[in-house]
């Protein structure tokens, strides 16, 4: 059953996998080119490689967050009616989903490692600096895997659960931003960002140094 | 008609000189005024700053602390602090902390401390604290809150015994590293050295790295060189240090456009400099433009007129101490002593310092700058746990989720 579940996911997830892919091929080997000619203008190397690094993070939360909607937009489409006739317990069925989907991630990363690789095998590195292949494509699968895992207990849920959620997020958002405004001094939410983002936050691992070559 | 002008010219020539003579008699009682204002106000400002002047002398005199009144000394190693009775325990438990921490980073050097410490207890606007200092920096401690606990009160001790004794280090070597690096380096200054060393676009500074010891002497300007242009920059160097040159100046130019001058706004220079700065600048930017061109001979002269502007070593004072601070600790406990005694050039102290010739110590800091732990580009096990768990949570939490819609 898991391979039947896989194969009707793939169908619907192989246009996004596939660009999920190329895209993941393409930031190494882009940061790398750019951060080349920055350094033949005079400009700092490791600032160009820096810049690229939101990228990496961006692609990997993008990744999850694709993957994971495309995951449950079939039930979500058939009123979730394919899932009730099924001989399974509910469970099973969701685990099969989330399963099938995080395979689909496998595609992108190992492309980044791919790239990352040749970037790291280039002679064009400056003498002194490292390039970290092996760390950054770590790094990307488990950012890829955190977000996928959020998204799809997000999107699991009831349209009533997910609204809450979001709305909860949006909430937490603007009253960050009022309280910036009106200068009021509380340290709730520079709390509550950090115990999201630093570590054993959930979203850690989208924070730190996502460089590929570093000194 | 020349008659009349001329008949007019005097009529003019009259009534101006009684306008004249009206203004300077009209204005003459009033700067006398003035004069008479600006008196009075300068001697209310004299009298004012004198009242200040005495209220900030006793404030000073409540602040400075007597030291003939801490009558309580409290020894710990080499060091002598001085303290009131009633904070006598808290003074020894800091003293043994900031004795052994001196000890492991200047060893004997702890001796030139010997009696300045004091640890008091102060009112400072109407706030009773704590005060941990030094005699010898001013007088003036740190102000600590009365809680502060016994690290507290040793960490303030070694922040100002550090200074004091960074004060002791003179001569040339303190012009070349800024100041003494006492306190040990963590990981994050290491790598910060090497992030610049490594992404310098200078020649020489890429051969040290390539493992030239001589090179990384010249680099850190230990060692005489001959031609600053071609020992310490290629032709890869001169070119890119002409498009930045470039490409600043057309900043630069661009920014001051509507000045009366391109490259010296009123606001930067005032006239007399201006026509000499704006001379250099078009001269720099002429040479530079020609070097990207490809002239070889012009990349020549706009690093000549760069050397002429600084002829120090290439490398930077960060990485001056940072070489001070291998030579400290390859010299072990006695090293700061060393330091302080010793004579000579800034190699030669170096040398003297970490008690190995100076390529050993060159040699040590090149390994130390390119093997100190990387920063935190590898992701972590705390992370990479952490995540896992979360992601595995967000899983269960989905297959909890209802069938019934």
């Amino acid at each position: 059953m898991f391979r039947a579940i896989t194969r009707t996911q793939w169908k619907s997830s192989r246009g996004l996998v596939l660009l999920a892919t190329i895209l993941a091929f393409a930031i190494p080997i882009a940061s790398f080119r750019t951060a080349t000619d920055v350094r033949a203008q005079g400009g700092l190397f490791l600032g160009a490689i820096a810049s690229w690094s939101v990228a990496y993070s961006v692609a990997a939360a993008g990744i999850g967050l694709s993957l994971a909607m495309i995951a449950w937009s079939p039930d979500h489409r058939g009123r979730h009616v394919y899932a009730l006739t099924l001989p399974v317990a509910r469970w099973r069925y969701v685990l099969m989903r989330l399963g099938a989907g995080a395979l689909f991630i496998a595609a992108p990363v190992a492309a980044l490692l791919v790239s990352a690789e040749v970037v790291a095998h280039s002679s064009s590195i400056p003498i002194g600096l490292q390039a970290f292949p092996i760390a950054l494509t770590i790094r990307f699968t488990i950012a890829a895997l955190v977000a996928y895992a959020l998204f799809f207990a997000i999107t699991a849920a009831t349209a009533r659960t997910a609204g809450i959620i979001i709305t909860i997020i949006a909430v937490f958002c603007a009253a960050t931003y009022l309280a910036a405004a009106a200068d009021v001094h509380t340290t709730f939410f520079e709390r509550t960002i950090e115990w999201i983002f630093a570590t054993p936050g959930l979203l850690s691992v989208f924070t730190g140094r996502w460089m590929l070559i570093d000194a | 008609m020349p008659e009349a002008a001329r008949a007019f010219r005097g009529g003019q020539g009259g009534r101006w000189r009684v306008v004249v003579a009206l203004g300077v008699a009209l204005c003459f009682p009033r700067r006398a005024a003035v004069a008479q204002e600006q008196a009075a106000y300068a001697h209310r400002v004299d009298s004012l700053r004198a009242a200040t002047d005495s209220v900030k002398a006793a404030l000073a005199r409540l602040n400075t602390p007597t030291l003939r009144s801490l009558v309580d000394t409290v020894r710990a190693g080499e060091l002598v602090v001085a303290t009131e009775p009633s904070l006598h325990a808290l003074a020894a438990a800091a003293a043994h902390i900031a004795s052994d921490s001196l000890a492991a980073l200047v060893g004997g050097g702890t001796r030139r401390l010997a009696g300045t410490l004091f640890l008091r207890s102060a009112i400072r606007n109407g706030v009773s604290e704590l005060e941990a200092g030094s005699a010898a920096s001013s007088g003036r401690g740190t102000d600590l809150p009365l809680t502060a606990d016994r690290f507290t009160v040793a960490r303030a001790w070694i922040e100002t015994a550090t200074i004091l004794l960074d004060g002791t280090i003179t001569g040339d070597l303190r012009t070349w590293s800024g100041f003494v690096p006492i306190a040990r380096w963590d990981d994050s200054k290491w790598t910060s050295i090497r992030y610049g060393m490594v992404t310098a676009p200078i020649f020489i500074v890429r051969q040290c790295i390539a493992g030239n010891i001589a090179a990384c002497e010249q680099a850190l300007g230990l060692t005489p060189t001959t031609d600053p242009l071609t020992q310490w920059y290629d032709e890869a160097d001169r070119l890119q240090y002409a498009r930045m040159t470039v490409r600043q100046l057309q900043v630069f130019a661009a920014a001051s456009r509507n000045s009366a001058s391109a490259f010296c706004p009123s606001s930067a220079c005032d006239s007399s400099s201006r026509g000499t700065r704006d001379f250099a600048l078009r001269t720099k930017l002429a040479y530079a433009t020609r070097c990207v061109g490809g002239a070889a001979t012009a990349c020549d002269t706009l690093f000549r007129l760069r050397l002429n502007e600084s002829s120090d070593a290439p490398l930077w004072q960060d990485v001056h101490q940072s070489l001070l601070r291998e030579a400290l600790t390859l010299g072990g406990p006695d090293a700061f002593d060393r330091l302080a005694n010793s004579r000579g050039t800034v190699a030669e102290r170096i040398a003297a310092t970490a008690g190995v010739p100076l390529d050993s110590v060159v040699r040590a800091w090149r390994r130390t700058v390119l093997t100190t732990a990387n920063g935190p580009t590898s992701v972590d096990t705390g992370t990479v746990v952490s995540s896992l768990v979360w992601a595995l949570a967000c899983g269960t939490l989905a297959l909890r989720s209802s069938r019934w819609r």
